[in-house]
């Protein structure tokens, strides 16, 4: 599967690059309007991650362009200026979700697969990693055998670290993910821990092995191989 | 105390006082004037006698003179004739009365004769009856009249003054139009206007400079914030981080998080400042809430909290982005500066909302509570703009926000219409 990454930012593309790719994905950079317009004629993508301001032009009339090509890539549309207004024109010319950096690598990849698996799968869709089996429908974890009830809460947490597998994810990137970004936890994470500890358990008295990892006290691992 | 009222009150006490000291000048004058009358007749009236007394060589029975009363005495030497103000009975009129006697002597058959001639001073009382009428009259006529003109000519002058001034006292900088001045054609008051045109336009330009710099500063650190980010998120991929590092990276990580929040707040301040939140719609505020209590529970437990809830239907006209972010806040707070094992009360009646939660025994500085930055505690990771903002969304949906403090429990109470 194809990426294309529109940023002007080289830093900050090349992170999500090396975040992203892997060799499932190859990523293509543009890190401007033109090379940008260039590349969605020449090519068709999975998914663009696209920046609103860039130097030469606006990404929405990249949007503009691609829906005049009647091309059905999913859009990211990714902007420093988190306006309200930016996201409603950027959503209403065919942007399928809204990102504001600055933002967590993880969030991001969360975000793009679930537009890839939207688009792809016409929105019915499960994943299966190992034994497991979740069904993005329903919103429910089978193993071969049963269904695993979670949470609402474990559900979602399930469904980003699969999006980040073996990634280390931040406990402040899963507050977000799951609570929003204005709710104010500050220092505390110890629910996270009794949150990912209950799910865990859920995992291995469903006879999967181990998969989440703590690492370095500062996030989880889904590690699976 | 009203321009007109104190101009009027000023304007009577200085009329009462020239008309007084006026009236007194009329009385004098008049009086001297009447009294000089008076001595030039007995003046007169000593001259003819003398007149007399020189042809007949007698002295004149005084018997009929109308209101004049004569004496004649025998004294030994001549002396000087005197004009003096006497108080004497009048026979005629059986009362005592003020006299103006002239006293001068003659001289018959080498014997000096004292002639004293009086006549009553009349018409004093009269003149100060009148002159008081007069001036009380006058004074009343002007008070009237004074009056009679500020109701109209004052009142009209003055108007481009009163529309300024209710303008300007409908006025907030934040309101996002400058105030229409009155056209006028008195130059002092098109001059206020002026200035104050000026003034406030300026203010209004440093308040838009301000705020757009706020928001400006928030926009350009996204995205050095999010190149940070985005390397911290690689760099913690890394198998073999030392403990050192790793620590480190820790710190980092949730320091740049806290940078990001920070700026995330501005922001939003910002544009709520800004009026990007205007849309509205009527709010369910019980499913709402239960929605949120559903998000935090959790937490809550996490926290050991005793939660009571007491939640009705209740509806809020409302941004529904604002009050998500408000809910969000106040749960939050009430999470937060929550004791481990407290308290935490939530109760939805009547377009009322109440959270209370366990903390300290010492109140919130009232004053300084809504105030960007505050914080109870100089070293709290908190940064000080959650109730701001809490407060800045009530303001914007027409909410009344109060705290309460009771003994370890403090509450914030919402109203609205």
């Amino acid at each position: 599967m194809k990426l294309l990454i529109v940023e002007d930012e080289k830093d900050l593309s090349q992170s999500i690059v090396k975040y992203l790719g892997s060799e499932k994905f190859i990523c293509e950079v543009a890190y401007d309007f033109h090379t940008a317009m260039e590349k969605i004629h020449v090519n068709d993508y999975s998914c663009i991650i696209l920046d609103i301001n860039l130097p030469n032009g606006n990404g929405l009339d990249i949007l503009k362009e691609l829906k005049l090509l009647a091309k059905d890539e999913g859009v990211l549309i990714i902007s420093a200026r988190d306006s309200l207004d930016d996201k409603i024109r950027g959503l209403n010319l065919g942007g399928d979700d809204y990102l504001a950096k600055p933002f967590h690598l993880a969030e991001l990849a969360a975000r793009v697969l679930a537009i890839i698996r939207r688009k792809s799968f016409g929105g019915f869709n499960q994943i299966s990693i190992g034994e497991l089996v979740l069904n993005l429908n329903e919103k429910t974890l089978k193993n071969d055998v049963e269904e695993i009830p979670l949470t609402r809460k474990e559900y979602e947490l399930l469904l980003y670290m699969f999006s980040n597998k073996n990634k280390m994810i931040t406990k402040e990137a899963i507050v977000e993910h799951l609570w929003g970004d204005h709710t104010d936890m500050a220092d505390n994470f110890d629910f996270i821990y009794s949150h990912v500890k209950n799910l865990r358990k859920k995992l291995i008295n469903a006879g999967c092995p181990d998969y989440i990892k703590a690492v370095y006290g500062m996030g989880y691992k889904f590690v699976i191989s | 105390m009203k321009l007109f009222t104190k101009y009027n009150r000023i304007n009577l006490y200085v009329m009462a006082l020239v008309f007084c000291i006026s009236g007194l000048i009329y009385y004098l004058i008049i009086s001297g004037v009447l009294i000089q009358e008076l001595d030039e007749a007995l003046l007169r009236y000593k001259n003819r006698t003398e007149v007399f007394i020189k042809a007949n060589q007698v002295i004149p029975e005084f018997n009929d003179f109308e209101e004049i009363q004569v004496s004649a005495l025998k004294v030994t030497h001549a002396s000087d004739k005197s004009i003096k103000t006497v108080r004497m009975y009048d026979t005629d009129e059986q009362v005592t009365e003020d006299f103006r006697q002239l006293s001068f002597t003659v001289k018959l058959n080498a014997q000096f004769y004292l002639l004293t001639v009086s006549k009553p001073i009349e018409g004093t009382k009269l003149l100060i009856n009148v002159i008081a009428i007069t001036t009380i009259v006058l004074l009343l006529v002007v008070i009237l009249s004074s009056f009679l003109v500020n109701q109209s000519i004052l009142k009209k002058l003055w108007r481009p003054f009163y529309l300024t001034l209710n303008e300007l006292n409908g006025f907030k900088l934040d309101s996002h139009s400058l105030p229409k001045l009155p056209e006028t054609e008195i130059d002092e008051f098109s001059l206020m206007n002026k200035s104050v045109y000026e003034l406030i336009q300026s203010a209004d330009n440093d308040y838009r400079a301000l705020k757009e710099f706020t928001e400006n500063a928030s926009h350009e650190l996204q995205t050095p914030l999010a190149i940070i980010r985005a390397k911290l998120d690689l760099i913690i991929q890394e198998e073999n981080l030392s403990d050192g590092n790793s620590s480190a990276l820790k710190i980092i990580y949730s320091s740049v998080q806290r940078l990001t929040k920070l700026n995330r707040s501005l922001l939003l301040l910002a544009k709520i400042d800004n009026g990007q939140f205007n849309a509205t719609e009527r709010i369910d505020m019980k499913e709402r809430l239960l929605e949120k209590v559903e998000q935090f529970h959790e937490l809550w437990t996490a926290k050991k909290l005793v939660n009571s809830l007491d939640i009705s239907a209740s509806f809020l006209k409302g941004n529904s982005e604002l009050i998500d972010i408000l809910l969000n806040n106040l749960l939050s707070n009430a999470s937060s500066h929550n004791v481990s094992g407290g308290a935490l009360y939530i109760s939805l009646l009547n377009n009322r909302l109440i959270v209370s939660n366990s903390g300290s025994e010492v109140a919130l500085d009232r004053t300084r509570l809504f105030s960007r930055f505050y914080k109870e505690n100089l070293h709290s990771q908190h940064n000080g703009l959650g109730l701001s903002i809490i407060k800045q969304i009530c303001d914007r949906s027409g909410i009344t926000i109060q705290y309460n403090h009771l003994g370890v429990t403090h509450s914030f109470m919402l109203s609205w219409e």
